[in-house]
């Protein structure tokens, strides 16, 4: 995805409490999300570059440290770019040699605003 | 994940054009039929939400003193038990279920069908489609509210022999503090004010005044004031409104606050005017100017003790040395 399209919805969808920090138990995300996408998120949220908050894990790390198939990963990495926890920047093909790139978005509740901004911006 | 009910329509108009898999090796022949099963689940889903206009408005942990606690999170630790567990009202449990079925169904749906190439990238498509039709919903709701305020707003015109218009003219005694009154420069003598004030007024001013009056002797005491003057002051003080006395203790409080002396220690001269003609602004005023007073005193004599302390300054070869130039 064109990191520029994003970037004019990003304030807007920060301003109706979508994305911040990482307080995925806190915020009760963990008992909501099907096993395999959470299992996903917290091994992406490994290999995360804090600065910028992308991770470009190959297909085959990802399988070893979550012992999923393929399609699991696949899917479930569908599944949160739909739900708004991971914006996929690029996507990796066997020509060019390169791995998908994963922005992960983090979530947080309406009155940690403030302080999830001062600490998180992409 | 927005659960909004635009957001959900745009989210299972986006399913329904994706593409259901066949041409790989892992494709059961029952795709198809589990796509549909799970297109009608989120859309039974989708209908619960909105009906039941539930929210994903998660409480922080240990936030709610009363709830369910969901055994699921506890664990052991070097042999001590952790209790993470998320505690949540049975009603909200329930709501959270529904979501949880929704992720799933949705989850399920993904996994056998594949993208369409035209939406590539349906994250942004989805929310920019969300956030066009929540301003389209703005918009319509500030019109609505618009022409309700202009429906609603009626002005209370008072009707002659109403009680409103006594109320007014009680309201307007007792509030000396409006502008508007003194504007109109209209003081009506009220002789009736005491018949009218229920007897449960009376009591609650009667004991709201002696506690006043109890604070107040506290701080005539602390405020070294004679006995004789304070005597007096009292014999005054009982006689005048709450309101009266209320403006007193404020302003006695704001003079104690920074321990205030009068000029040559006569305390009981300006007691004796603070009680007659009490106003809080000139008492902050005073207060403020005999804090600066004493901070300025403080700095002078601080300054007069470091220079006592400092020693005469010695003259050093080098003042010796100019002399000679001179």
């Amino acid at each position: 995805m064109n990191k520029m399209f994003y970037d004019n919805y990003r304030v807007q969808s920060e301003n109706y409490g979508l994305f911040g920090s990482d307080a995925l138990f806190s915020t009760g995300w963990m008992g909501v999300l099907p096993a395999k996408a959470k299992d996903l998120y917290l091994a992406l949220k490994s290999y995360m570059n804090v600065s910028c908050n992308i991770a470009w894990p190959s297909t085959k790390r990802l399988e070893i440290d979550t012992l999923m198939n393929g399609t699991d990963i696949r899917t479930s990495a569908e599944f949160l770019n739909l739900i708004g926890l991971i914006n996929i920047i690029e996507r990796g093909s066997s020509f060019t040699g390169k791995s998908t790139e994963y922005q992960l978005r983090n979530v947080y509740l309406k009155h940690d605003f403030r302080t999830s901004l001062s600490r998180y911006i992409i | 994940m927005i659960l909004e009910p635009p957001y959900l329509d745009t989210l299972y108009e986006l399913l329904l054009e994706r593409k259901i898999k066949t041409s790989k090796k892992n494709a059961s022949k029952n795709n198809k039929d589990v796509y549909n099963q799970r297109l009608n689940k989120v859309k039974e889903y989708i209908s619960k939400i909105k009906e039941e206009d539930i929210k994903l408005i998660f409480k922080v942990r240990g936030e709610l003193e009363r709830g369910v606690v969901i055994t699921d999170y506890k664990y052991e630790l070097r042999g001590n038990i952790i209790n993470n567990s998320v505690e949540y009202e049975y009603l909200e449990k329930l709501k959270l279920m529904i979501i949880k079925d929704l992720m799933q169904a949705v989850y399920t749906a993904l996994r056998v069908s594949s993208i369409s190439e035209k939406y590539n990238h349906y994250n942004g498509v989805l929310l920019s489609d969300f956030f066009k039709k929540l301003e389209v919903l703005r918009i319509g709701d500030n019109n609505t509210d618009s022409k309700t305020k202009e429906s609603v707003v009626v002005e209370n015109t008072p009707i002659r022999g109403s009680n409103i218009q006594v109320n007014r003219q009680e309201n307007r005694l007792f509030n000396n503090d409006d502008e508007s009154i003194h504007g109109v420069g209209i003081n009506i003598p009220n002789f009736e004010e005491e018949d009218r004030s229920s007897t449960k007024d009376k009591v609650l001013n009667h004991s709201k005044v002696e506690k006043l009056l109890e604070d107040i002797e506290g701080q005539l005491i602390s405020f070294n004031v004679s006995q004789e003057q304070h005597d007096s002051i009292m014999s005054i003080l009982k006689v005048k409104d709450s309101q009266h006395l209320e403006d007193v203790y404020e302003s006695l409080k704001l003079l104690l606050e920074v321990n205030f002396v009068a000029d040559d220690n006569d305390n009981d001269n300006y007691a004796w005017s603070v009680c007659n003609k009490p106003s809080t602004a000139t008492a902050k005023a005073a207060a403020r100017g005999f804090k600066n007073r004493s901070l300025r005193k403080q700095a002078e004599q601080r300054a007069k003790e470091v220079n006592k302390d400092r020693a005469p300054l010695k003259p050093t070869p080098r003042d010796y040395y100019d002399q000679f130039f001179d």
